[in-house]
């Protein structure tokens, strides 16, 4: 009895230190909550909450005198978040929230009266007198203040997407991923897999596409041309509708990415809105393209005299003007890359044959049919950013690739050394190729130009290599269609901006998914007219075995820990996101950042339960960067406002000044008038 | 090797207790088998009513494995000669109060099967001390007919007057070990001889699980080398010898089936050590100074308390498995 009841008590005093441990640790330290709630409003300045700006409006709701629903620019979203921040029941802002809005003018009947200019309060108008005034729109707050100054009515307010950069791929949870399996992220099911430390040992399905010579694919009817620069900006076209162009012709600025060239002729038949590969979905501006089936091309850039002697400036041109982008996956402007690579001083090019995913096989037959385009590309791209070595990276389990670089680097008399990489998935990965080749290792969270490295996909390179040596322009890749529920797997040449329909036509098996990019790492799509973009090397079609299997609960087993080469701890992070925990906010510790996820997908591939664990971290990275986003824009509104402030007072103060001295002036000349008058009388 | 799936690993672990279930059925006779036929049911009752209330799937939440594993650690901590209502209340109340009340599977801070060994410890005293004494044959000490009559009546008949047997757990906590060994050490080790079987069907078991990586070594390492060092340091005085502590009791099923849990473990490796090492610690002591036989449930349920902690601790001194 005794004993029982000693014993409870101890597991008592055990539990209450635990509990107060956990207390004290998640209380944390809170600012002052006026600086939270100032903070977590849009800083728009509008009014229209009733307060005299954003600041004024936090202190009345701090204060519990105002609701937390008052701000209409915030939309839902804040009013959530301030709830959230004050513990009080949201209730919905007191519209219907129609997302981001952006004032125009239009121009056809502004008389350029001036009067909106001062009621915006954060000077995102231009215009003079009499001039036809426009809006600035990444500096418009969608306040509407503009709209009702407006002597004309010619001011208007639109919904805009948000741009590809601020937009936030839902969480998957158990229930979104049964109700609509088609667009479920994450890794194909993968019947052979073992954790490693730091990585999977997984066997895929690239038997499918093994061995067999590229293809080419007939050109479609109709291309779609994404404007989207790396950056996740829109690009601005240099064409219009009904303008003809030929293949390789520029149809964009390069901004500040690098331009994009029309893959064949035709004529421009739309600039529109069409949805895209996206892990957030939604749609993006693009350009229609109707072939006239000629495919004319455009003459091409002149041919550098000696690519392999030219200027490093000369080639980085060169390989922007092409339009270059890395065809791994990221579509990251390689002028860009190699321009840093150069200013980072590093000594070695890695050119990335390692195809680590397991269903893609296009870099292998790239390899294998191009080494010579590739090893010359190499050459090229090292001497852009100053490297003195190359090392071409094959996996282990492609001999014949590595057997075809060997031959091509004999036949070119270059000194590159081929290494073949033995490592488990995610070996191809940029971060992770480095230590087997070159023995450096690369900080966590660092990029390879940290350790004198830089990395290039062998489709990148043979594409520098024609840019350079023929003057082509970079529209067509190699494209991996595989899966179980593809019709024709193989390798196929395919001209960038061919709708997917075009690639694996419109057969589907309920519940199954299209993936763009790859076995582990793909994107689901929703939308099989969506287009083919630099950076996508393969499509896999989903069979219905190979459908991930539905979600069970997390048992904390810890193996999704033990295999993230990132060293993060998936298991911890999944329960606070989906828990709402720290969603947007930074982390707080190297091994809970969900930023340095690269989204290798090594976590659920090894998953017993199948937790969309991927899909789960993408979604906090884009929730922290569409909120630094948020800040980022609420503070430039922030301080347009005070410059705005400022300015007007000056203004006030020196009409004010100006008005003291004429009344001083005035008053001094009426004594000196009064005084000459007694001195005259 | 195929990906492990959740149900697959539960299910591995329930095959892995198999040569356990075998040699205690072996030794006490079928109780064993009634007793897990009583958690089994109850435990799904009460899990299936209660995901009905919450409004979730049933089937899917069953049909992870984790139910049938509680239920079969249950019949094997408990004696195997009951009434059936106390192996079917340790079923349903390790479910509903050691995982549901969590939100399920993955969230609960404390083993289920503890969670429901220890109610009905804690609430029939009486019934859970009494152990046939084991004997060879499928039954040789307690028949069929008899285990069948006490499971569904709960009356006491002659025959089972063969249950007031201690086990040497029992006499360790009641008598101390010199007054154990007062019929020579010989007479100790026949008695226990029986016990040793089931320590080695345990280990078995474990055996498979460790080579098939669906648990980490660290969790059984550390019970046993938390339990053997307790147990040594102990010996300075008059405790028990190394082995005795081992292989009698539920040393070996902890350090194999108990421990490790990973939901109720700590995450990072060091954590686990000392998790692990701290269950063996505290069980030892609690059958050497303790009232209780065996500190086993005691033990891992105060540990399941503390991991969070250690994870915490380990953590913030930079110990993680980076
Ligand atoms: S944005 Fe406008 S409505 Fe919202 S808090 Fe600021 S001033 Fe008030
Ligand atoms: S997806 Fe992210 S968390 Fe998962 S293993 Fe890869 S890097 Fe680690
Ligand atoms: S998320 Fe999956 S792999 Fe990670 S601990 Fe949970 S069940 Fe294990």
């Amino acid at each position: 009895m005794l004993s029982a009841v000693l014993t409870l008590t101890a597991i008592a005093g055990v539990c209450g230190v635990g509990l107060g441990a956990a207390g004290r640790r998640l209380a944390g330290q809170r600012d002052p909550v006026v600086e939270r709630i100032d903070e977590l409003l849009p800083q728009t300045q509008c009014g229209q909450c009733g307060y005299p700006g954003c600041r004024p409006y936090a202190e009345a709701v701090a204060a519990g005198q105002a609701p937390v629903n008052l701000c209409t620019p915030g939309g839902n979203g804040t009013v959530r978040a301030i709830a959230d921040l004050l513990q009080v029941d949201a209730e919905p802002a007191n519209e219907a929230d129609s997302g981001p809005l952006i004032a125009f003018i239009d121009e056809s009947q502004c008389i350029g009266c001036t009067r909106c200019l001062p009621a915006c309060p954060v000077d995102a108008i231009l215009g003079a007198q009499r001039q036809v005034h426009t809006v600035i729109a990444d500096e418009c707050t969608g306040c509407r203040l503009c709209v009702d100054a407006c002597p004309m009515d010619c001011i208007h307010m639109e919904a805009v997407e948000p741009p590809l950069n601020s937009r936030v791929r839902p969480l998957p949870t158990a229930q979104s991923t049964a109700a609509q399996p088609q667009l479920r992220p994450g890794p194909l099911r993968h019947p052979e897999v073992e954790p490693r430390r730091g990585g999977v040992a997984v066997s895929g399905a690239k038997d499918r596409t093994r061995g067999q010579p590229p293809r080419s694919l007939a050109l479609p009817e109709q291309f779609v041309l994404p404007l989207l620069d790396h950056s996740g900006a829109e690009l601005t076209p240099t064409v219009g509708v009904g303008d003809r162009v030929r293949r390789g012709t520029p149809v964009t600025q390069p901004g500040r990415g690098v331009p994009l060239h029309a893959p064949t002729s035709g004529v421009i038949a739309g600039i529109e809105r069409r949805p895209i590969v996206h892990p957030a979905g939604g749609t993006i501006t693009c350009l229609i393209l109707t072939a006239d089936g000629a495919d004319r091309p455009e003459n091409p850039m002149p041919t550098l005299p000696d690519p392999l002697r030219s200027e490093p400036r000369e080639l980085l041109t060169r390989i922007r003007d092409a339009g270059i982008r890395g065809m791994g996956g990221a579509a990251f402007p390689s002028s860009l890359k190699l321009a840093d690579a150069a200013q980072c001083d590093v000594d070695t090019l890695v050119v990335n044959g390692v195809e680590c995913d397991t269903y893609l096989t296009c870099d292998e037959t790239l390899l294998r049919e191009r080494a010579d385009d590739i090893i010359s590309g190499a050459r090229i791209a090292a001497r852009a950013c100053g490297a003195d070595r190359i090392l071409v990276a094959v996996k282990s389990s492609a001999p014949e690739a590595a057997a075809a670089a060997q031959r091509a680097i004999e036949t070119a008399e270059a000194d590159i050394q081929v290494v073949q990489v033995a490592g488990h998935y995610p070996a191809g990965n940029e971060r992770h190729i480095v230590f087997p080749t070159t023995g450096r290792t690369v900080p966590p969270g660092a990029r390879p130009p940290a350790v004198g490295v830089v990395c290039q996909n062998v489709s990148t390179l043979a594409a520098i290599h024609r840019a350079c040596f023929y003057g082509e322009a970079s529209i067509e890749r190699l494209v991996t269609v595989t899966g179980g529920g593809a019709t024709d797997p193989g390798n196929y040449w395919v001209r960038v901006g061919t709708p997917l329909t075009a690639l694996i036509g419109n057969a589907t098996e309920p519940g199954c998914r299209v993936i763009v990019g790859g076995g582990i790492m793909g994107t689901p799509v929703a939308d099989r007219e969506v287009p083919l973009t630099h950076g996508m090397n393969g499509i896999v079609v989903e069979a219905p075995d190979e459908a991930p299997r539905m979600e069970q609960p997390c048992i904390r087993c810890g193996r999704c820990a033990e295999v993230c080469p990132e060293g993060l701890k998936p298991l911890e992070l999944v329960s606070r996101i989906r828990a709402g925990v720290g969603v947007g906010e930074p982390a707080e510790s190297i091994e809970l950042d969900p930023m340095r996820c690269t989204g290798c997908s090594s976590c659920e591939l090894v998953c017993p339960s199948s937790v969309p664990l991927s899909g789960i971290l993408g979604h906090a990275r884009d929730a922290l960067r569409a909120r630094m986003r948020e800040r980022e824009q609420a503070e430039r509104a922030r301080r347009r406002h005070e410059a705005q402030q400022a300015r007007e007072e000056r203004r006030r103060r020196e009409k004010e000044e100006a008005r003291r001295r004429k009344r001083e002036a005035m008053a001094a000349s009426a004594k000196q008038d009064r005084q000459s008058e007694t001195t005259e009388g | 090797m195929a990906a492990p799936t959740t149900p697959g690993i539960m299910g591995q672990v329930v095959l892995a207790l198999l040569p356990g279930v075998a040699v205690m059925a072996h030794l006490f006779g079928v109780g064993v088998l009634l007793n897990l036929a009583a958690a089994l049911g109850a435990a799904v009752i009460a899990e299936a009513l209660v995901l009905r209330l919450r409004g979730q799937s049933a089937a899917a939440a069953i049909l992870d494995g984790s139910t049938p594993l509680a239920a079969t650690i249950i019949a094997l901590a408990l004696p195997p000669a009951l009434p059936f209502w106390i192996p079917a209340l340790a079923g349903a109340l390790g479910v509903l109060l050691g995982k549901q009340v969590y939100g399920g599977l993955g969230q609960n801070v404390f083993n289920p099967a503890m969670v429901g060994y220890l109610a009905v410890m804690l609430a029939f005293p009486q019934a859970i001390s009494l152990w046939p004494p084991p004997e060879a044959g499928w039954g040789a000490s307690l028949p069929a007919r008899e285990a069948l009559d006490y499971f569904l009546t709960g009356a006491l008949t002659p025959v089972t007057d063969a249950l007031t047997h201690a086990t040497p757990l029992d006499r360790l906590a009641t008598q101390g070990f010199p007054a154990m060994t007062d019929g020579g050490l010989s007479g100790l080790l026949a008695a226990s001889g029986a016990w040793l079987w089931l320590g080695g069907g345990f280990l078995l078991g474990g055996l498979f699980l460790l080579a098939r990586q669906i648990i980490d070594w660290r969790l059984p390492l550390g019970v046993i080398a938390g339990t053997l060092a307790t147990a040594g340091l102990l010996q300075l005085g008059d405790g028990a010898p190394l082995t005795f502590h081992l292989l009698t009791g539920a040393t070996l099923m902890a350090a194999f089936f108990i421990a490790t849990d990973p939901v109720t473990a700590p995450s990072e490796g060091t954590a686990r050590l000392i998790y692990a090492g701290l269950i063996g610690v505290l069980a030892v002591v609690i059958r050497e100074l303790g009232g209780h036989p065996d500190g086993f449930a005691f033990a891992v349920l105060m540990m399941n308390a503390a991991a969070p902690l250690l994870d915490y601790i380990v953590r913030r001194s930079g110990g993680g498995t980076a």
